[in-house]
């Protein structure tokens, strides 16, 4: 049988061998970070779908050539961000990264020290992720890129590396210049918050 | 199966706080990098992404629907540990990174859409890439092959001297009717008269087709084999149902059996590169459209016997179905949808 406890290499084996629901499952688990990592480089919903869906076509095509044991997230992901980057929209068409509507009801997150704020600091915290996020948005896209795929995805320095199509090598050095320029344009907000 | 080594670095905030410590010592600028990515972590469970779509839903159906068309062979199983990589693929455990060719190693054929996957639901009619899939309903499956073996058809050879003798002709050379009735030379059993009932067999038999421009059937066949016995209807060429392949003498074969064969036993399609595979309906179940290149159809015996008893012959196109506890094959030189409303007519 197939379950949560069935592992990937088990799952590919089986893929491998023609069994399509061990595949299914495969998809269903990295079905979500495939997804994410199309829409960031993609920059639209439809073309992130066809992207993701497409990759996991072409990864269950090459399985054969899939060795076991090798881990399939890492392995997906690049061809997943193959995929999105032929599909990219020009900077104009892109749709921007939103912040989630928040419900009445919804709590403060976590890291103001576990206390449900008052409804005025939620309105605070909530303007400054949407300024965030905005600058976020108004960066060069290899700079939005590394920060979204590391910060919003938590790809690995690996993944993200693939994502970005650079050496691994290259990863810290593109990122901390990319919090740079973020810190420049998200920067009287920053210092506040920095105490200076 | 995340790799441990590389989620390390972002696994939590802890690892991510450590890094920050380390760089402080280097980069001033690092300490307003700390404030910065702090929101920026906390950002992340805010962003809005659009909702992921079914995608191991819609990947299922496609592999499904795939067609069957470059890649014939069953996919090899992995290469043994430091021997030569498949020229198709430069994935390697050793080297992870390595980029994989895939775009030039797999032509893409297709690209289906949501929507159409959606209309695929009422009516598969795809063709698309292809791995090795093998299909199945009951008592029935499809094994692809990169070669089909010689043809043999039982009821004209002897087994035992055809095994020396076969060749890769096609079995339509030696199937050519020397005499009526129509369909006699195909290994289908005993032919029953006219109108009499099928007889020798344990489930009620379906009746032909009621298409009025096919008329009844040229010949009926009954055969104790496989398990519960199978039933032929075999209509001689007419207009609109060419020969199922030169020289057969038939236009159209419509055979039923137990989808419930024992285990083990099965009817068994072997195909080729040249042979498109298209799943459909028929009055609601699962269906398979076989065309293109000639396939082989024979029997496994339930007690895996292997070939001198199989029955062999290459069939043209071919519709399979299930139609409740019993599977349903229609051959004939016919497309898709002709095939679909003969099918559709069987009450």
């Amino acid at each position: 049988m197939i379950g949560p406890s069935t592992s990937d290499d088990d799952l590919v084996r089986r893929a491998r061998e023609g069994e399509i629901v061990a595949y299914e499952e495969l998809v269903r688990r990295y079905q979500d970070v495939a997804f994410r990592t199309a829409y960031l480089v993609a920059g639209g919903a439809s073309e992130a779908e066809d992207a993701a869906q497409d990759a996991f076509m072409k990864a269950h095509a090459a399985l054969p050539g899939f060795i076991g044991g090798a881990p399939f997230r890492p392995w997906i992901l690049r061809i997943v961000a193959n995929e999105a980057r032929n599909r990219r929209r020009s900077a104009s068409r892109r749709e921007a990264l939103a912040q989630r509507a928040q419900s009445a009801t919804e709590v403060g997150h976590g890291d103001l020290s576990g206390v449900a704020p008052s409804p005025e600091v939620q309105v605070l915290a909530n303007e400054r992720r949407a300024r965030l996020l905005a600058a976020v948005e108004a960066l060069a896209e290899p700079d939005r890129l590394v920060i979204g795929a590391r910060y919003f995805l938590e790809l690995s320095e690996a993944e993200t590396a693939d994502l970005l199509d650079v050496p691994r090598g290259t990863v810290k050095s593109r990122l901390s210049r990319a919090l740079g320029r973020l810190r420049d344009t998200y920067g009287v907000v920053d210092r506040e918050s920095s105490g200076e | 199966m995340d790799p441990p080594d590389e989620r390390a670095s972002v696994g939590g905030d802890g690892a991510l706080d450590t890094e920050l410590d380390a760089r402080l010592d280097t980069e001033p600028d690092a300490r307003l990098d700390i404030g910065l990515e702090t929101e920026l972590r906390s950002l992340a469970q805010h962003v809005d992404f659009p909702p992921t779509p079914d995608l191991a839903q819609a990947v299922r159906s496609r592999l499904e629907a795939e067609v069957v068309g470059d890649y014939p062979a069953p996919a090899p199983a992995a290469r043994a540990p430091g021997g030569p990589a498949p020229a198709t693929s430069a994935w390697s455990a050793e080297d992870a990174t390595a980029p994989i060719p895939i775009d030039r190693a797999r032509p893409w054929r297709y690209r289906v859409r949501r929507s159409t996957l959606l209309a695929v639901a009422a009516l598969l009619v795809l063709a698309g890439v292809v791995v090795a899939v093998t299909y199945a309903l009951g008592g029935w499956r499809l094994s692809f092959v990169e070669q089909l073996p010689p043809s043999r058809p039982t009821a004209t050879v002897p087994a035992a001297a055809s095994v020396g003798g076969a060749t890769a002709t096609p079995s339509s050379r030696t199937l050519v009717p020397t005499a009526p009735p129509v369909g006699s030379t195909l290994g289908l059993g005993e032919l029953i008269p006219p109108g009499a009932a099928a007889t020798g067999i344990d489930f009620p038999a379906l009746a032909p087709p009621t298409l009025s421009e096919l008329g009844s059937p040229d010949a009926v066949y009954v055969d104790r084999v496989p398990t519960g016995g199978m039933v032929s209807y075999v209509y001689a060429p007419r207009p609109g149902y060419p020969e199922t392949s030169q020289g057969s003498g038939v236009g159209l074969i419509v055979t039923q059996f137990r989808g419930d064969l024992r285990r083990g036993e099965y009817f068994e399609k072997l195909a080729t590169s040249g042979t498109t595979v298209t799943r459909t309906l028929v009055r609601g179940g699962n269906a398979y459209y076989l065309s293109g290149a000639l396939h082989a159809f024979l029997y496994r015996p339930p007690d895996g016997r292997e070939a001198a008893e199989e029955r062999f012959r290459l069939v043209g196109n071919a519709l399979i179905w299930e139609r409740g506890p019993l599977t349903v094959r229609l051959e004939g030189a016919l497309t898709l949808e002709q095939a679909r409303v003969v099918a559709e007519s069987i009450d």
